[in-house]
């Protein structure tokens, strides 16, 4: 059974963060990076079908440089491959962006499961999967919370998380991507030892978007942020705003957004 | 590598745990066996056995490891049952076989506690076990008088000073603890001593070392290391006793010309010198709750006690288990980072056994019991009669 595990690289906020210069994004490569949160899991996840059954796991990212370091924890907890799709460090790519590169990748490997995040710490569009999904044309289901069987060549029975307690149970035809939500399990800890004796041992796939065939001034970025700001502490001011109608108090919240230049 | 590493570590486990007799005689001394009353863990045989049949029977997967993982974790490492041994039995370091199977476990990805992640990944971010920022350590200069703030040296990268106080993560990010470092530097200004700390502190590494993450500690152990040798200080006076124990004991490189002091030796002799002179008695009665890692794990009881007896005189009781038996708060070990399921709290017992003592108020010399200690005053219902003050704090008051 052949697993890909998509994971990003994504910088720990703490306090105010620097912006790129034309501001469309934050500078991840002023701060200290980790893998996703949500990828954590999915990662996980994807390690204990291959403690359990005859499986192939392969770590595919987009980003710059650093993000071999996430690809090299990959690597130092069992994961059998590991593909960077080397991007500008900093530079803004949208989801679709993201998925297109991932999907040149995977489609031209085989797979039985894609694992996702669900979401990404930065941007928390939870977009990515289900774009993969559909671009690889293969079945979705989000915010995976258990699974309940694997049948190789076959199906996988999920949970997927529905509001208050409920969930769905599902039935996917394999090849499937699940995008996998948090508390599914438990991540392991990879050791210091472990990352350094991997870093030395493995070697990870690097690949750019144009050995891929995609030319990066060519691929739409259908969603780029207008301009990202840091509100002023001390100058806010609450506003409860009133409506009569769910819809007023919606179309009194455009109008100040407007207003403001925010939309 | 990694293969061979894991194999030197199976083998010192076997070879330490082969030479126990199982005579039990630790069982008694575990402070698991008084809160938990001897389940899961069935005390330090139980936790060194487990290991060696979990290396021998290759348990080391699945649902097995992590019920052993709890076992492992469980232990306080007081010292308690390694001092037993050495008096009663055989004589085997029991605590490092316990974190040596810390070592097996993190490398077989099966350790730390899930709680305890957190703590490796912000030791390894940020230097310190709480997820604060790093460049906010010396922020708890701000919260201490000022005249005594003024006159601390914070030294960068090519200043160098005599004495060296280490503050530690605990008393440098905990709000409600900085009268410990704001107490001491009040001590030292009096003393004028030449003294300092660190612009860039980092911790010692005992969290990441007893939890078995040895590729971490070497990180800060090469680093601090580093740091010291440039400061050329005759002596590091440590505020925490874990940083006491792991500078003197675990530091491969150590500078052997650098004095590893805790500050209650340092405060001690200079009172037997006469340089520090207690002008206030305490009229409340007292008493000492003597941490593991200065006491049980350093054999320093009398340091502490000589400042106890300056300031309280004949307010100045023990408790019945003082000194050598004295319980442990159940904080170290990594246990300060995890709720762990406890039949009788340790520090409720041990709030208990000073109330028993007439005290009304527990003296201790280490950040983490006095944060165990105070909770344990307030989960038993004990506000109203006893409160939790460092000696630092204490001395203070009486200088």
């Amino acid at each position: 059974m052949d697993v890909v595990v998509t994971i990003r690289q994504t910088g720990i906020l703490r306090g105010n963060p620097i912006l790129t210069a034309d501001e469309k994004s934050v500078d991840i490569t002023k701060l200290k990076r980790h893998i996703n949160e949500w990828d954590q899991y999915a990662l996980e996840e994807a390690l204990r079908i291959k403690e359990r059954k005859e499986a192939g796991i392969t770590v595919v990212s987009v980003g710059d440089k650093k993000t071999e370091d996430a690809i090299y924890y990959c690597l130092a907890a069992g994961v059998n491959e590991g593909i960077l799709i080397e991007t500008e460090p900093s530079k803004y790519l949208d989801s679709w962006q993201i998925a297109s590169l991932l999907a040149r990748v995977v489609s031209e490997r085989p797979y039985d499961l894609v694992f996702s995040g669900v979401q990404s710490e930065d941007e928390g569009c939870a977009e990515v999967g289900a774009i993969l999904a559909r671009m690889l044309d293969i079945p979705l289901s989000s915010t995976v919370i258990g699974i309940k069987s694997l049948i190789e060549g076959g199906t996988i029975e999920i949970q997927n998380e529905l509001e208050e307690g409920f969930y769905h149970i599902r039935t996917l035809e394999l090849p499937a991507l699940i995008t996998i939500q948090t508390g599914i399990n438990q991540p392991r800890y990879v050791s210091s030892l472990r990352l350094r004796n991997t870093k030395k041992k493995r070697k990870i796939t690097k690949v750019s978007p144009e050995s891929l065939g995609i030319n990066m001034m060519e691929l739409d970025c259908k969603k780029m942020p207008k301009r990202l700001f840091i509100p002023e502490f001390g100058s806010a001011k609450l506003e409860l705003i009133d409506g009569a109608s769910s819809n007023e108090k919606a179309n009194s919240l455009l109008g100040r957004l407007y207003d403001r230049g925010v939309l | 590598m990694e293969e061979e590493y894991i194999e030197e570590i199976k083998q010192e486990i076997i070879e330490a745990t082969s030479k126990c007799r199982i005579c039990m005689s630790c069982y008694a001394d575990c402070p698991l066996q008084e809160s938990t009353r001897g389940y899961v863990t069935q005390g330090p045989t139980g936790i060194t056995k487990a290991i060696y049949y979990g290396i021998l029977w290759d348990t080391l997967a699945g649902k097995d490891a992590e019920e052993l993982r709890d076992i492992v974790y469980a232990c306080t490492t007081c010292g308690a049952c390694v001092a037993r041994c050495e008096k009663s039995a055989c004589g085997i370091k029991v605590v490092d076989v316990i974190e040596a199977g810390r070592k097996l476990l993190v490398e077989k990805m099966i350790g730390p506690l899930p709680d305890q992640i957190k703590v490796l990944e912000s030791l390894d971010q940020e230097g310190n076990p709480y997820d604060e920022l790093a460049d906010k350590r010396t922020k708890w200069l701000e919260s201490i008088d000022k005249e005594d703030a003024k006159q601390v040296k914070v030294l960068q990268d090519s200043d160098t000073v005599e004495n060296l106080l280490f503050v530690g993560c605990t008393s440098s990010y905990d709000r409600d603890l900085v009268n410990i470092p704001g107490s001491i530097v009040k001590a030292f200004n009096k003393l004028k001593i030449d003294y300092g700390i660190l612009n860039d502190e980092k911790c010692c590494g005992d969290p990441a070392l007893r939890l078995g993450e040895v590729g971490l500690f070497e990180d800060f152990s090469e680093q601090n290391t580093e740091r010291f040798k440039n400061v050329k200080a005759k002596r590091v006076i440590n505020i925490c006793p874990h940083g006491y124990h792991t500078f003197k004991n675990n530091y491969a490189d150590f500078p052997s010309d650098l004095e590893v002091m805790h500050y209650t030796e340092f405060l001690a002799q200079q009172i037997d010198v006469g340089t520090l002179t207690i002008k206030t008695k305490l009229n409340q009665k007292v008493t000492y709750h003597d941490p593991c890692y200065l006491g049980k794990r350093n054999n320093s009881y009398e340091a502490p006690r000589k400042i106890l007896n300056n300031i309280a005189g004949d307010n100045f009781v023990e408790m019945k288990r003082n000194r050598a038996d004295s319980l442990c708060c159940g904080g170290g070990g990594g246990r300060m980072f995890v709720e762990v399921e406890e039949v009788d709290r340790l520090s409720e017992t041990r709030v208990r056994h000073a109330l028993e003592a007439g005290a009304e108020i527990i003296v201790t010399a280490c950040p983490w019991c006095h944060i165990q200690l105070s909770d344990g005053i307030k989960t038993s219902g004990n506000e109203n009669k006893i409160i939790v003050k460092d000696m630092a704090h204490l001395l203070a008051d009486c200088i």
